[in-house]
């Protein structure tokens, strides 16, 4: 400790680097929830309602990806892809890609989940009334689902918001690379990490209040 | 190229022995840690309960890349020297005790409080409940959530290679630096983590059936 | 019975938040008596038998076996719970067996009556295990010795209960509602081994709603009623010849099994 010495103003100054960081996570973990949710829904259903090549299909993209470390995938997303022939993607998109992918193999659990647990009073009821499949399915089964999910997808988007900081290994300019940055510029080790933790806790904490006041008004209570 | 493949196999699989490697030192650890916390978390005193949640809360809501950089940057700054290797197995071996320690105090938690009296009305000290009674049915409850922690830990090692070490993940990177044959290696790295992975879920899956007689 | 008592619970008062839930109970079981507490739920009879093991804490007053006091100790008038250790080792010399047997599921119905023997007597293995089998000869079960709790009925897994509370020869059991929660087919057999313990002579303290059962084995019948001792006497005084209205009202539901009312 004697030969640390500490210059809280130099991190200070390179604060708007964390702050714009900090949004891009949640950008970045907002757009991969988004687009796992899409892959997850379509998954879902295929697995429950499509033919044996299908639900075979979404098996085995949800077992290989729950099964391989995040930071393959994004290498893959990136130096993978053009070497396959995609080349239009840079590294914020490759990273976005990635964690899409890797959102959807678990929130393809989540909705099959959901889905399954809608009480079967509610579906039986739209029946009565006189829906069709598609009338039921969008207007009791998914808002239902949503409902009953709305606190797992919660937990994903908190989840997903920690992994972005992998984002900093393609030189995502997001809140860990900003903190790697102050470090490797400035030798600030303790302030830039400090910085970064109490940040990536806050983030987390105050996402999960919101989160929560949002649930108690919306999730189902059965 | 066959040939080319067949050359950077070793690599490879020398890589994935680092991670395995890796991954069982930290299991090892965290158990060891993540045990003691739990047991904490469950039973201490009010000031080591309170310790113990601020622990467990902070390492879980920080990603575990923020943890490794902060113990390998962090601690030569405060005058630990330690090698890569070692930061970087310390690191994980911090993160996954505190998942860890959630699942035994869960586990313990589970267990239903008439074991507890039938135990004390026996005459067991509170020790002898522990080992006795409740660790036994709380042991068989807290192996699929661990599993899951080891499986989590074999994908976090890749995290190490960022660190410079030459796990499974680096290894790939290596030989396709130098080979540039780059998608049939990555799909070998990828169906390695995978046949690790799904092994220790599918043994796990197996020791919990042999288990399964305990119905409550 | 003129000596002392084995038992001796002096002006217990307990409270749960504003709730009192016992208001100065007091009550003496002497040696080889089989007492039985009935009353309606809420009365306190549960809470007073877990308050006798120490399960339960109270805020005031006595609980003693023999010369010991159990569960707390005083200082400067105030009420000390004793430790961990003191009080397992006073919890050993009673025998409980609940109204849900909590039978350790991961162990053997061997195991399970053993284990007292082992860990609290500290017998050695083989000495245990062969206590263990003549308390379940005696309650019937020696052929289910390897078998798991599971693999059991009830009134089996009670019976096993009761074999595990005895074996290590408390000088109270104590019996909690021990036939509330079984089918009631089952219930005579783990009533025929209460009655057999008792007249071998065990001290027991029997919070019971079988009538029958406690006009023939109870040697003394206590009647609780809001926290407090609202009668007691021999069953044949208090179940057949009830003297207050609440007394007689609660027996009413049993009028059938009584033969009166």
């Amino acid at each position: 400790m004697r030969e640390y010495h500490f210059n809280w103003f130099l991190a200070w100054q390179s604060f708007p680097r964390f702050y714009w960081g900090l949004a891009l996570g949640l950008e970045l973990a907002a757009l991969a929830l988004l687009a796992g949710s899409v892959i997850g829904i379509a998954a879902a259903f295929g697995r429950a309602f499509g033919p044996l090549w299908l639900r075979a299909a979404v098996t085995s993209y949800v077992e290989f990806i729950r099964n391989i470390p995040l930071l393959l995938l994004v290498y893959f997303a990136f130096y993978g892809l053009p070497k396959a022939g995609i080349t239009v993607f840079d590294n914020v998109w490759s990273f976005i890609i990635a964690l899409s992918a890797y959102s959807g193999a678990y929130l393809t659990e989540v909705f099959r989940a959901g889905v399954g647990s809608v009480p079967v009073g509610y579906t039986e009821a739209g029946k009565a009334v006189g829906l069709t499949p598609w009338q039921r399915l969008r207007l009791v089964t998914l808002p239902v689902t949503f409902r009953i999910i709305l606190p797992s997808l919660s937990n994903t988007f908190i989840s997903l918001f920690k992994d972005t900081s992998l984002a900093s290994a393609l030189a995502v300019p997001e809140l860990t690379y900003a903190a790697e940055w102050l470090n490797v510029n400035t030798f600030r080790t303790i302030e830039a990490w400090t910085f970064a933790t109490a940040m990536y806790l806050f983030a987390g904490y105050g996402i999960a209040l919101i989160l929560r006041r949002f649930e108690r008004r919306y999730a189902v209570i059965r | 190229m066959a040939h080319q493949i067949l050359s950077g196999l070793p690599q490879l699989l020398r890589g994935l022995g680092v991670s395995l490697e890796i991954a069982g030192i930290v299991l090892a650890l965290a158990s060891a840690g993540g045990f003691l916390v739990g047991i904490v978390l469950q039973y201490g005193g009010i000031l080591l309960r309170v310790a113990a949640r601020v622990y467990v809360d902070t390492i879980r809501g920080i990603p575990v890349l923020v943890l490794i950089f902060v113990v390998y940057f962090g601690l030569p700054a405060v005058g630990l020297r330690l090698s890569a290797f070692q930061a970087g197995i310390a690191a994980l071996s911090i993160f996954a005790s505190a998942h860890i320690a959630e699942i035994v105090r869960g586990g313990i938690d589970s267990i239903p409080h008439a074991q507890t009296d039938a135990a004390k009305a026996v005459g067991l000290t509170f020790w002898q409940r522990l080992r006795l009674v409740v660790l036994p049915q709380a042991v068989r409850r807290m192996l699929p959530p661990w599993v899951n922690t080891a499986v989590e830990i074999v994908k976090g090692s890749a995290l190490l290679s960022l660190l410079g070490i030459v796990d499974l993940l680096l290894a790939m990177q290596n030989v396709v630096g130098y080979t540039f044959i780059v998608l049939p290696f990555y799909a070998l790295a990828a169906f390695l983590y995978f046949a690790v992975n799904f092994t220790i879920s599918r043994v796990a899956g197996v020791l919990e059936r042999r288990f399964a007689y305990l119905k409550y | 019975m003129a000596a002392d008592p084995v038992l001796r619970i002096m002006n217990l008062h307990k409270r749960y938040g504003a709730l009192e839930v016992l208001r100065g109970v007091s009550l003496d079981v002497h040696r080889g008596q089989v007492v039985a507490l009935i009353g309606s739920s809420g009365s306190g009879k549960t809470t007073l038998l877990r308050c006798v093991n120490a399960l339960e804490d109270y805020q005031q007053g006595q609980i003693y076996l023999e010369d010991e006091r159990i569960g707390y100790h005083e200082a400067n008038g105030r009420l000390v719970r004793l430790s961990e250790s003191r009080l397992a080792r006073q919890r050993s010399e009673f025998g409980m067996v609940f109204q849900s047997y909590n039978l350790f599921p991961h162990m053997t119905v061997l195991d399970n009556v053993a284990l007292g023997l082992m860990h609290v007597q500290r017998k050695p293995r083989r000495d245990s295990e062969r206590i263990a089998l003549s308390w379940l000869e005696r309650v019937g079960l020696a052929d289910k010795i390897k078998a798991y709790p599971f693999q059991l009925s009830g009134g089996q897994q009670q019976r096993v209960a009761i074999a595990r509370a005895v074996a290590t020869q408390p000088k109270v059991m104590l019996f909690d509602e021990v036939t509330s929660a079984l089918d009631p087919e089952l219930i005579g057999e783990v009533l025929t081994v209460m009655q057999d313990l008792a007249r071998s002579g065990q001290t027991m303290l029997v919070v019971s709603h079988e009538m029958i059962f406690v006009r023939d084995v109870a040697h003394r019948v206590v009647f609780m009623d809001g926290g407090v001792i609202a009668a007691q006497g021999p069953p044949d005084q208090i179940l057949l010849h009830p003297e207050t209205e609440r007394l007689r009202a609660f027996l009413g539901r049993f009028h059938g099994v009584l033969g009166h009312g």
